[in-house]
């Protein structure tokens, strides 16, 4: 017994010493990363904060020379909600904009409800194809009342991505915004939204919204109306993962001008530029990513001064997996998007022709974003091990989870920190208590799952299996329940 | 016995100043913060006039009055609504739904009191 | 070689003590908000009924309570102001001057027309907000020498300011800060002028002249939107002069065509149907001048549509089909 472990000791002890100081390194750098992003995100919000005074959301509202937006909404079996979410969004504050829904092909009855509802006729006008669809149109509808501006699109069904290029063709503003039927959005979302591109016209190309985790909350007709911590073990730990990610991430990020990921539940774009990009990429996994991937590389090429934005100020509210099968495929999916995209821009990444995207958000996107789950499970995997043939010691194991997981705690604790200074929605101390367990319990059991997941997805992703998860034809938050 | 009415909106600065004024005027002012609460009070009130906002979390004014209208029986009770500069799409809805009288914010206390008193004579 | 024992040791003290300091900051900021929200909820208690007073109160009562509410000091002082500055952009009439009044009184305006010459420029853009909400014929020069300030942010709120201000005089100054240089968006200066009373065409028919492109295209849209139907030979002469410039812009040749269409220029027909046909021009000016031309009363413009409808591309087509 003894002479067949002591190899296996030796190679693990081998394998310690080979790795130890790297993944030291790699764990000081991607710390280090991340407390710099918190601290550009600090400057960020700091200046959004100081700026309420004067942001001036009053006149844009009311201002008819505010730039028209088309609120793209692509519908596939949304039935039970398609009246309302049009309806919310009708009635955003905003002077004007149009809702452009885009029937996938549904099954069920989400058209009859719109044309029910919404007095619809079948508007027989052609549309000129600008960005190429696949899905075959059927019809096309609008409202008798010519006055209320919506514009339905039947057609087969061919994804989310198709759906909004076809939705790109019909839309008829300035400015377009993709949403899902089922985001919940503040009634000044548009304006908040759409602000960097009435002060700034000439150079901002895009803005991401925050996305928010609406589990729990009180909604009322389609806006939330109250914000409640959920019940639900998986969706409370999300409320801190989205705060990381959104407040600290990409805030962060774009204080750099150096946005890449902008959030498809809530992303605003200029119309003509993402014609002229070719509209999202009905064959990626991230098309949001992709697509933002795609302008920066536009832009850079033609050397053009262009900013993308975040929107720090939380107006976008959606239901996020509760069970762990749902979470599992979103997550798998996440890496296979950011894989696909990473592969497909590589020839950017280190090229200092694209500025600090290429030489800064790439990078870290493939060494901390794309590796990281690789590198826990390696942890995992080898501390266990190492413990088990007795190559390192119980105290000395156990101090060096605590570092990695006290880490971890610090980044979520200083993004509790964050939202308690600018926002604070999660206004009562039950629920700063709750967000405080979260933090602790997130890394026992759930972090660990998550990288398990990701690694699925990565490793689908390098076997190259297409619609390993059925059609995916939405974000992947079809079966959340409620 | 002093009219009754209803006053919605969710600027508690702006229903306490309609309030106000109109409670100065001899009326007796029930008020509501959103469009929920507002229709659940009239539906189980008798009111002879509803002042509401149109942008509220939730159910806008406009579909309050829908829902009023839509009820059974009906509250045939006068709307007035309180809209923003340049919603002319709001007025057109709101007259849609059944609503009796429009008056744009900025708006005047005084003017809306004379509003309210020439629909509560007729 | 293993990771020293004394690196982890000092890794997980550091660590314990940066993630317990920013527990204390969490909840040190959310105690001291909550304790800033009871305090609010006390001075509103107090003062809450003698502000709304102010919409009901008349003459000798008006000016009694004008001067009570101007009296208030410290943080009640802070809590009337603020609660005033939420209400006036809601209000006009009687009880917007009243709540004006009670701001002047409290030195509001004088604070704030020495802040906007203070150092930095996020104070000097609130002062310029402060002032717009205040009004007044003072708060005028001030705000249109702070469409000069060197930071742009402070240029784009003085012009917002103006609008919200209202006055007249303001004209000028805002058509000028329509122009390229003025690094204001057209859309900010275009909207303030928008809402000045009394507005003399002749600025506009001058800006219609002007070299500057961003002073052309502002002065196209507002023409439009405010209807003078003086300056609408002139918006034609522009869109002509326009199409036939060197470096022409775009935004100008759609901002004439929609505002031609919005006054019903029956002159301009021809011309609109040109533009809407033109390959020359883009694909957005064609749809502004599509969209110009479905305004358009009148039969002469009805047997326009139906020729243009041949000839034009499908969006164009798409505005006209149902005309």
């Amino acid at each position: 017994m003894e002479n067949v472990l002591e190899p296996l000791r030796a190679a693990i002890r081998l394998l310690f010493e080979v790795t130890a100081y790297p993944v030291l390194a790699y764990f000081i750098v991607i710390n280090s990363f991340l407390l710099l992003l918190i601290i550009f995100a600090s400057v960020n919000f700091t200046a959004h904060l100081r700026r309420q005074s004067f942001a001036g959301a009053r006149v844009t509202a009311a201002s008819p020379l505010s730039p028209g937006i088309s609120v793209l909404m692509p519908a596939y079996n949304e039935g039970a909600v398609i009246a309302t979410s049009v309806r919310s969004v009708l009635d955003l504050r905003y002077p004007d904009h149009e809702v452009v829904v885009v029937n996938d092909g549904s099954s069920d009855e989400t058209l009859q409800t719109l044309i029910d509802v919404y007095d619809l006729v079948e508007d027989r006008r052609e549309v000129s194809v600008k960005v190429p669809v696949r899905g075959t149109v059927r019809a096309i509808y609008r409202a008798r009342d010519t006055a209320l501006p919506i514009v339905v699109v039947d057609k087969e069904n061919s994804g989310r991505s198709d759906s909004l290029n076809m939705g790109l063709n019909v839309a008829s503003k300035d400015l377009v915004v993709m949403v899902d039927a089922d985001s919940l959005l503040d009634p000044d979302s548009l304006l908040v939204v759409s602000k960097p591109f009435t002060d700034d016209p000439e150079r901002v190309i895009a803005t991401g919204g925050v996305v928010r985790v609406a589990n729990g909350c009180e909604v009322v007709a389609g806006r939330v109306v109250r914000v409640n911590m959920p019940k639900n073990y998986f969706a409370r730990i999300q409320i801190v993962e989205y705060l990381r990610s959104f407040l600290l991430g990409r805030a962060g990020w774009s204080q750099l001008n150096s946005l890449i990921l902008i959030s498809g539940a809530f992303g605003m774009f200029r119309r003509d530029l993402v014609t002229q990009a070719g509209g999202l990429d009905p064959d990626c996994i991230g098309e949001d990513f992709e697509l933002v991937m795609r302008l920066h590389r536009m832009m850079r090429r033609s050397k053009r001064k262009y900013r993308v934005i975040f929107i720090a100020e939380p107006v976008c509210w959606t239901e996020v997996p509760s069970t762990a099968a749902v979470l599992a495929r979103q997550r798998r999916r996440w890496h296979r998007g950011l894989w696909e995209v990473l592969i497909k821009y590589r020839g950017m990444t280190f090229n200092p022709r694209y500025g600090t995207v290429g030489m800064i958000a790439l990078p870290y996107y493939w060494i901390f974003e794309l590796i990281a789950p690789a590198i826990e499970l390696f942890g995992l995997v080898i501390v266990p091990l190492g413990l088990l043939l007795g190559v390192v010691n119980v105290p000395y194991a156990l101090a060096f989870i605590a570092v990695a997981y006290l880490y971890a705690i610090f980044v979520s604790l200083m993004a509790l920190l964050v939202e308690e200074a600018s926002f604070h929605r999660y206004n009562r101390w039950g629920d700063l208590w709750v967000a405080l367990l979260v933090s602790v319990q997130e890394n026992i059991g759930y972090r660990q799952l998550t990288a398990i997941w990701r690694i699925q997805g990565w490793w689908a992703a390098l076997r190259g299996k297409k619609q390993v998860w059925g059609t995916m034809t939405r974000t992947g938050f079809e079966n959340a329940s409620p | 016995m002093p009219h009754r009415i209803l006053v919605v909106d969710d600027d508690a600065d702006i229903r306490d100043l309609v309030s106000t004024k109109l409670e100065s005027s001899g009326y007796e002012v029930e008020t509501a913060g959103d469009g929920v609460a507002g229709l659940e009070l009239a539906i189980n009130n008798e009111y002879s006039l509803v002042i509401s906002d149109v942008m509220m979390p939730g159910m806008s004014g406009v579909d309050m009055v829908r829902m009023m209208r839509s009820a059974e029986p009906p509250i045939s009770v006068p709307v007035i609504l309180l809209t923003a500069k340049n919603q002319e799409r709001d007025i057109e809805s709101g007259f849609a739904a059944g609503v009796t009288d429009y008056v744009v914010k900025p708006f005047s206390p005084r003017e809306l009191a004379a509003r309210v008193a020439g629909i509560l004579a007729r | 070689m293993l990771v020293s024992w004394d690196v982890l040791a000092v890794a997980v003290v550091v660590l314990v003590v940066a993630c317990v300091l920013a527990l204390t900051a969490v909840v040190l900021i959310k105690a001291a908000r909550h304790a800033g929200e009871r305090r609010r909820a006390v001075h509103d208690e107090a003062i809450r009924t003698r502000i709304m007073m102010l919409a009901v109160a008349e003459d000798e009562a008006l000016a009694k309570l004008e001067s009570e509410l101007a009296s208030t000091t410290g943080a009640l002082g802070e809590h009337v102001e603020n609660t005033l500055l939420r209400m006036i952009p809601e209000v006009r009439g009687d009880v917007r001057g009243a709540m004006i009044r009670v701001l002047a009184a409290r030195g509001l305006l004088s604070r704030s027309l020495d802040r906007i010459h203070s150092r930095g420029a996020i104070q000097r853009a609130a002062a310029a907000e402060l002032l717009g909400i205040l009004g007044g014929r003072e708060v005028i020069g001030p705000l249109t020498a702070a469409l000069q300030d060197k930071s742009l942010e402070v240029r784009l709120v003085a012009a917002r300011a103006l609008g919200v201000a209202a006055r007249p005089e303001a004209g000028g100054h805002l058509v000028d800060a329509l122009s390229l240089t003025s690094g204001i968006p057209h859309s900010v200066a275009a909207t303030a002028l928008l809402n000045l009373p009394e507005q003399d065409p002749a600025v506009y028919i001058e800006g219609l002249r002007d070299r500057d492109a961003g002073i052309r295209y502002g002065s196209a849209a507002v023409v439009g939107l405010l209807l003078m139907s003086e300056a609408a030979d002139a918006l034609f002469d522009c869109m002509v002069a326009e199409r036939g410039r060197e470096g022409a812009s775009d935004v100008v040749i759609a901002a004439c065509a929609r505002s031609l269409g919005r006054l019903g220029h029956k002159p301009a027909i021809s011309e609109l149907a040109d533009i809407s046909c033109s390959s020359a021009a883009s694909s957005s000016v064609r749809q502004a001048a599509g969209e110009a031309l479905k305004a358009m009363p009148g039969a002469e413009a009805r047997d326009v549509r139906r020729r243009v409808i041949e000839h034009a591309d499908a969006d164009v087509r798409r505005i006209l089909v149902d005309a």
